[in-house]
C-alpha cells in the first residue's frame, strides 16, 4: 500500500477512531466496506486539476486545509432548527445537524446528531405472503444496526468509489444520514424532508460525510427534499453521497437544495439506479458555498425508464460552482430531459459538464440536454461542456448551450414602465430562473427558494 | 407640456434626428407621420429615454423639466408613456406582477398608497374591458406568445392602467385589422382628456380616421418638414410621401433610412 500523504494523516486517524467505535454496529460487511473505501482514498489521494474530471475545479484548498471529521452521531439530539427557510408544509422531517458550539460539546469538539419527526418505524421485513410492504423513514445508522436487508443490498453498491476519492472518503466514514425505504405500491402521503445542517461555531475546519440511502419499491411514489444548509463564513466541508434506487414503475421527485455557508466546500454525489418504467425527476438548486461540486449520475437500467434533471445554480462573489451530470441509457425506450440554468455575478465561476451515454442496446432512446447561462458581470465565467457518447444507432439525442446577458430591450421596456433599473434586473433574472423554480411543486418551498435566489443576487 | 427644441440624435455614428422642433400642449393630440426611416420611431424612443440613441444637440422640456436628464423610469413615473412598436416578450415574468409593480412605482412616486392585489385586479378587469382584452392574457408572461394585435391592445391597456400625462404611441396601428384598430382607437379616445397629451407616431393615415388629431406633422430625414391640421393627413393619404421626398430632393428610401455618413446626410436634408 502506498504511504499516506501528510494531508491524509488526519483522515486516517479519524478513520481508526470511527472503526473502533462502530465495529459492533451492523454486519461485518459495513466495516469491510468502510475499510475498502479508506484504502481507495489512501491510494487515490485528493484529485488535482490534472485529472480530466477535475480540470476546472481545484480541491487544493480542501486538501491543504486538513479538515478533521465531525464525530457522529452524538448521544443526544441537537436542535434541528437551522438556517432553513423550509416554510410551512406537511412533511416527514429528519434533521442531521452538527455543531461546533461550546455549549453542546465542550471546547474544540464538534458533534453531529439527528432528530426525527416521522411516522412509526417500519419493520423492514417482508410480510409472510412474500410481499414487501415495508416502510422505513429514519436514520441510516439505525437501519444498518437493525440489519434491514435493503441496506446491505444497496448501500455502497451504486455510488462507485473506486475511482473517486471523495466518494471513497464518504464511504469510509459512512455512518449516518437519511434512510428511506418504501416497499411495493406505497404512495407516501407527504414529502420526506432531510435536513443536513452545519453550525460550525467555534470548531471550524471540520468535514462531515452525510450518507443518504433511498430505495423506492415497485410502483411506489415518493417526494424527497434533501437540503444542505450552513451559516457563517467558517471553513468546513460537506462531503455527501446519496444513493437512490427506483424499482420497476417507481417514481421519485427529488429536490436537492444546497445553501452552505460562505467558506464551505460542498462536494456531493447523487447516484440513481432506475429499473423498468421508473420515473426520476430531479430539481437541484444550488446557492452559497465557496466551492460547490455536485455530481448527479443516473443509470437507466430498465426498459422505458424516464429521467428529468432540472438544475439552477446561482453564484456571486468569488464562488465556484461545478455541476456534473451523467445520464447513462443502458436499455431501450428510455427518455431523458435535462435543463440546467445558471446565473453568475461578480467574479463567480461555473462549470457545467453534461454527459449522455447511450449504450448499444439502448435503442429508441430519446435524450435532450440544455444548459443556459445568464452572466450579469464582465468578470464571471462559465465552462459548459456537453459530452455525448452514442453507441446505438436508432436514437434521438440533442443538446445545446447558451451563455448570454440580460437583454437591453427587455430592460428598457421595464424601465419605460417606471421600474427602476435594479428592480427591472431582478425581475428579468427571476424570469430566467423561474423556469426551474416553477418546477418546484411544494409551494412554500418554491417561494422560499425564489426569495433566496433573489437575495443571493443582491436583488 | 412638451417642448422639443432643435433636437439632434444619432445611433452608431449616424445622425437620425437633425433638428426637431415640436410643442405639444395639454389636451392635444399630435400625429407625427412619415415614411420608413424618417426618424419618427427614433424620436419616440429618445423621448422615452432609450440610451442606444445619443442626443447630440437640442433640448426637451417636459412640464418645464429637462426630460433628457431623467432616467427612463423617472420619465415613466413622471407621466411619460411609450407605446412600443414592437413590445418585447419576456417569458418568465408574470404580467400581473409586472404591471402591478409598474402601477405602484408611479403611485409611490406621487406619494400615494400602493394598490393591493385585490384593488389592482378590480381596476385591471375594468380597464381590460375597454380594449376588449381577454383576462387570460394577464395570467401569461409579459407579451409571451401574444399575437401582434394582442400586443398592441396590451400596450393600450398598460397605458390606461398607468394613466400617464403624455402618451407617445409608436405605430400602435401597424399590424392591426380593422376591428382591432377600432378597439385600440376607442381605448385611446377614452384616454383623451384636458390634462393629457398624446403623440401618435404613424406611417398611415388610417388610425387618424378614428383618433382625430389636433395637429399633424410630417417628419422627413430627421426634421419636421410640414405641419398642419387634421386635413394634412388626408392630403398625405391622397398623395403619399413622394412629394415630401421630391421636395427634399433625396434619392431612394433606403438612402434615407440609413444615411451612410454625415456628408450624405447633409446633402439629403439640404
Amino acid at each position: 500500500m502506498t504511504a499516506a500523504s501528510a494531508e491524509q494523516q488526519g483522515y486516517l486517524e479519524d478513520f481508526e477512531k470511527l472503526a473502533a467505535r462502530a465495529s459492533r454496529n451492523g454486519g461485518a460487511w459495513v466495516g469491510d466496506l468502510r475499510r475498502r473505501a479508506m484504502d481507495r482514498f489512501r491510494s487515490l489521494g485528493f484529485p488535482t486539476t490534472r485529472d480530466e474530471e477535475w480540470k476546472y475545479t481545484s480541491l487544493d484548498a480542501l486538501r491543504r486545509a486538513c479538515l478533521r471529521t465531525v464525530d457522529a452521531p452524538a448521544a443526544r439530539p441537537v436542535d434541528g432548527s437551522g438556517p432553513f427557510e423550509s416554510g410551512d408544509w406537511e412533511r416527514y422531517e429528519l434533521a442531521f445537524p452538527w455543531t461546533g458550539r461550546e455549549d453542546s460539546t465542550g471546547p474544540g469538539g464538534a458533534r453531529g446528531g439527528a432528530t426525527a419527526k416521522v411516522p412509526g418505524k417500519g419493520s423492514g421485513r417482508d410480510t409472510p405472503d412474500g410481499r414487501d410492504e415495508s416502510l422505513f423513514i429514519g436514520r441510516l445508522a439505525d437501519a444498518v444496526e437493525r440489519r434491514l436487508p435493503w441496506t446491505e443490498a444497496h448501500l455502497g453498491r451504486h455510488a462507485d468509489h473506486d475511482g473517486h476519492a471523495l466518494r471513497a472518503l464518504n464511504t469510509a466514514f459512512l455512518e449516518d444520514g437519511g434512510a428511506v425505504r418504501l416497499g411495493r405500491g406505497v404512495d407516501l402521503d407527504r414529502p420526506v424532508h432531510l435536513m443536513y445542517v452545519a453550525d460550525p461555531g467555534q470548531a471550524p475546519n471540520r468535514i462531515v460525510h452525510p450518507r443518504t440511502l433511498v430505495v423506492v419499491g415497485a410502483g411506489s411514489r415518493l417526494t424527497l427534499v434533501e437540503a444542505y444548509a450552513g451559516a457563517g463564513d467558517a471553513v468546513y466541508c460537506t462531503n455527501a453521497v446519496t444513493e437512490i434506487v427506483l424499482e420497476d414503475d417507481a417514481e421519485l421527485d427529488h429536490y436537492r437544495l444546497v445553501r452552505e455557508g460562505g467558506g464551505t466546500f460542498h462536494i456531493g454525489t447523487v447516484q440513481v439506479h432506475q429499473a423498468r418504467n421508473s420515473r426520476y425527476r430531479s430539481h437541484s438548486v444550488t446557492t452559497g458555498g465557496a466551492i460547490t461540486r455536485v455530481e448527479l449520475n443516473a443509470l437507466l437500467d430498465g426498459e422505458g425508464a424516464d429521467c428529468l434533471l432540472q438544475g439552477l445554480y446561482v453564484a456571486g462573489g468569488s464562488q465556484h460552482v461545478d455541476s456534473r451530470t451523467a445520464i447513462e441509457h443502458a436499455r431501450p425506450h428510455g427518455t431523458s430531459r435535462e435543463l440546467y440554468k445558471g446565473v453568475l455575478n461578480d467574479r463567480a465561476r461555473a462549470v457545467f459538464n453534461g454527459k449522455i451515454v447511450v449504450r448499444k442496446e439502448a435503442q429508441k432512446t430519446d435524450a435532450r440536454q440544455s444548459n443556459r447561462n445568464l452572466i450579469l458581470s464582465r468578470d464571471a465565467e462559465i465552462d459548459s461542456k456537453p459530452q455525448l457518447e452514442i453507441l446505438a444507432d436508432d436514437v434521438r439525442c440533442a443538446h445545446g448551450t447558451t451563455i448570454g446577458q440580460l437583454e437591453e430591450d427587455e430592460l428598457f421596456y421595464l424601465r419605460s414602465r417606471g421600474l427602476d433599473a435594479a428592480l427591472a434586473r431582478k425581475l428579468l433574472v427571476h424570469g430566467f430562473a423561474s423556469e426551474i423554480l416553477d418546477g418546484v411543486a411544494i409551494e412554500p418551498l418554491r417561494d422560499g427558494l425564489t426569495s433566496r435566489v433573489l437575495a443571493e443576487l443582491g436583488a | 407640456m412638451l417642448e422639443v427644441r432643435n433636437l439632434h440624435a444619432r445611433v452608431e455614428g449616424k445622425e437620425i434626428l437633425r433638428g426637431i422642433d415640436l410643442t405639444v400642449k395639454a389636451g392635444e393630440v399630435h400625429a407625427i407621420m412619415g415614411p420608413n426611416g424618417s426618424g419618427k420611431s427614433t424620436l419616440a424612443q429618445v423621448l422615452a429615454g432609450r440610451d442606444t440613441y445619443e442626443v447630440t444637440g437640442g433640448e426637451v422640456l417636459y412640464k418645464g423639466q429637462d426630460l433628457l436628464e431623467m432616467a427612463p423610469e423617472l420619465r415613466a413615473v413622471e407621466g411619460v408613456f411609450l407605446g412600443f412598436q414592437y413590445p418585447v416578450e419576456i417569458p418568465g415574468l408574470n404580467s400581473l406582477y409586472f404591471l402591478r409593480a409598474a402601477v405602484n412605482a408611479a403611485r409611490a412616486h406621487r406619494g400615494e398608497e400602493e394598490l393591493d392585489a385585490v384593488d389592482f385586479m378590480a381596476l385591471a378587469k375594468e380597464r381590460m374591458k375597454a380594449v376588449e382584452m381577454g383576462e387570460d392574457l394577464l395570467r401569461r408572461p409579459v407579451n409571451a406568445g401574444f399575437s401582434g394585435g394582442e400586443k398592441k391592445r396590451a400596450e393600450i391597456f398598460q397605458m390606461t392602467m398607468l394613466e400617464p400625462t403624455l402618451a407617445i404611441l409608436d405605430e400602435t396601428d401597424s399590424g392591426l385589422d380593422i376591428d382591432a384598430l377600432k378597439v385600440v382607437s376607442q381605448g385611446i379616445n377614452l384616454f383623451r382628456g384636458p390634462e393629457r397629451a398624446i403623440i401618435l407616431v404613424t406611417h398611415y393615415q388610417r388610425l387618424l380616421n378614428y383618433v382625430v388629431p389636433d395637429m399633424v406633422h410630417v417628419i422627413h430625414n430627421g426634421r419636421l418638414v410640414k405641419s398642419g391640421g387634421k386635413e394634412l393627413a388626408r392630403e398625405l393619404e391622397d398623395t403619399g410621401y413622394s412629394w415630401v421626398e421630391d421636395a427634399a430632393g433625396t434619392g431612394t428610401d433606403d438612402a434615407m433610412e440609413q444615411p451612410t455618413g454625415h456628408a450624405a446626410g447633409r446633402e439629403g436634408g439640404a
